[in-house]
């Protein structure tokens, strides 16, 4: 939920940060893509709740973990994507230049999301464990 | 959090899934296409025998005390098997409203009648301009010697033809708030001034066009206040968004389904295609898709289920179901192959419902500018 907070920050700085006299966050792009994040970090966090349910419940569901990896994964690149595009020529700055805009969080994510998307097993490899758990089909590798 | 439903729940999904894939076999879907009512009366009367007209109706009214969850189990059973019908149009859009804004007399005359099947409602709600937002609302109603006069046309009107009564929303004031001039009526649809044209559409879903043409209202046909109707009408435009991924959610999970027993079936270069990654990664794409939208989809019915504010969850999960089952299409068809684009195949069924339900209460565009809305933007 690290990226909750990096989208709040994202829409704060669309109120506050203006472009062509107007703030971004009246541009219909801006708006639209917005949203877009936050509903996929809504789907994410419901999903990440079901997991922990099926686990409270004594559901085996390699399913439900690999989706869940996933889904989290797609949704920190939209967001390090749209959060970098909404910084623009600010968003390539490192955390510690005086000109950074908050505090190089999305720099840091746009670093790492590939990172942490390769970790545990790539979304190739979930892809593979949910064809085989969560669809009854016969392995492809 | 809980994500299990009650057993009774459970039971109305198994006895859904049964009845309507025993009673709605594709064949009889295609018939149904080509029919002029559109729908299958033997079918809508047994549907009204296992009490799911009155499902959510206080028992004085014939009802079952029911929740919204429960009528979201249903429509997505409802949308796995694509039932044609005017059951969304009869309880979502006007059973529910009736039930929460009706005077006790409104209340008395239609829900027992509902339950029964033997009244058909449609929501004459939207106009040539196609718009869910208020300005839309152009249909004048014009007070006179106790009476209102309608005139204008209604265009996307879910099963008006075969509706026994319209509830119809009109202009009744051009105040400087727009918000403060619509006023709902219950209009008898064979009223004197009242014409319909069905409308040829991609989901051969019956949407009429309805023209009013000095049609006489008695003052006690109102529902809710005098121009005070669109406080209504968002809140069926909620539950009808919702209720609406409902059934696409079901239409998703059976283009799923489809398409994953076609691919352990189908055998190419001696194995079956769903041995190849490049077509199980697709299938778990749609897979992924579904279960992320069913989970929007819960989670806003939950939130109405409690009688709490859903505005965000509501157009969450719409914006995402809407391109999530177009998506889910999309990508079946592909996993079938130039099967899955011919006429007599299912898969076409489904494809050309996900174009109309996306278009049904906004698309994902207008939904996403209310979630921007709604984040505070």
């Amino acid at each position: 939920m690290g990226i909750k907070r990096i989208l709040d920050e994202l829409i704060n700085y669309a109120k506050e940060e203006k472009k062509d006299n107007k703030p971004l966050a009246k541009d219909p792009l801006i708006r639209q893509k917005l949203a877009n994040i936050a509903i996929e970090i809504e789907i994410a966090k419901l999903l990440n709740y079901r997991l922990a349910w099926e686990i409270d419940n004594n559901i085996l569901s390699p399913n439900t973990a690999s989706e869940v990896k996933l889904i989290t994964d797609e949704m920190m690149e939209h967001t390090a994507i749209t959060g970098m595009q909404m910084l623009g020529p600010y968003s390539q700055l490192k955390q510690d230049s005086k000109w950074t805009k908050l505090r190089g969080s999305v720099e840091s994510l746009y670093l790492m999301f590939l990172g942490l998307r390769n970790a545990m097993g790539t979304d190739e490899v979930q892809k593979n464990i949910m064809a085989q758990f969560g669809l009854g089909l016969p392995r492809g590798y | 959090m809980d994500f299990s439903f009650t057993e009774e729940q459970e039971m109305l999904r198994t006895l859904a899934r049964d009845f309507l894939s025993k009673e709605c076999p594709k064949a009889r879907i295609r018939e149904l296409e080509e029919s002029d009512e559109g729908y299958d009366p033997e079918t809508w009367k047994k549907m009204a025998e296992l009490g799911w007209m009155g499902l959510v109706f206080p028992e004085e009214y014939g009802g079952s005390e029911g929740e919204f969850m429960d009528l979201i189990v249903l429509l997505e059973e409802m949308g796995y098997n694509i039932l044609p019908g005017p059951f969304f149009s009869t309880v979502i859009l006007c059973g529910l409203p009736i039930r929460d804004f009706g005077t006790e007399q409104q209340k008395k005359e239609f829900a027992p009648k509902i339950a029964k099947g033997e009244m058909i409602m449609a929501l004459a709600l939207t106009e040539p301009d196609a718009r869910y937002d208020v300005s839309g609302i152009k249909l004048q109603a014009v007070s006179k010697n106790g009476n209102y006069i309608l005139n204008g046309t209604k265009l996307f009107v879910h099963d008006a033809h075969v509706a026994n009564y319209l509830l119809v929303a009109t202009r009744t004031s051009e105040g400087k708030n727009p918000e403060e001039g619509v006023t709902l009526f219950l209009v008898n649809a064979k009223s004197p001034g009242i014409s319909y044209t069905v409308l040829k559409t991609i989901a051969s879903d019956n949407q009429c066009e309805v023209t009013f043409n000095g049609v006489k209202i008695p003052r006690t046909g109102m529902l809710g206040k005098l121009n005070q109707g669109w406080k209504i009408i968002e809140r069926v435009l909620e539950r009808a968004a919702v209720a609406e991924c409902a059934l696409m959610v079901g239409g998703s999970q059976a283009v799923l389904d489809m398409s994953n027993s076609y691919a352990k079936e189908r055998v190419q270069f001696g194995r079956p295609i769903g041995s190849f990654q490049v077509i199980q990664h697709k299938l778990v794409d749609m897979m992924t898709s579904v279960d992320g939208t069913r989970n929007l989809t819960y989670e806003a019915a939950w939130k109405i289920n409690g009688g709490l504010p859903c505005a965000l969850e509501a157009s969450m999960a719409k914006a995402r179901v809407n391109e999530a089952y177009q998506r889910v299409c999309i990508d079946g068809m592909i996993v079938h192959a130039t099967i899955g684009f011919t006429w007599d195949h299912d898969m076409g069924l489904y494809f050309r419902r996900a174009k109309a339900a996306e278009i049904a209460f906004g698309d994902a565009d207008f939904h996403r500018e209310r979630v921007a809305q709604e984040l505070g933007l």
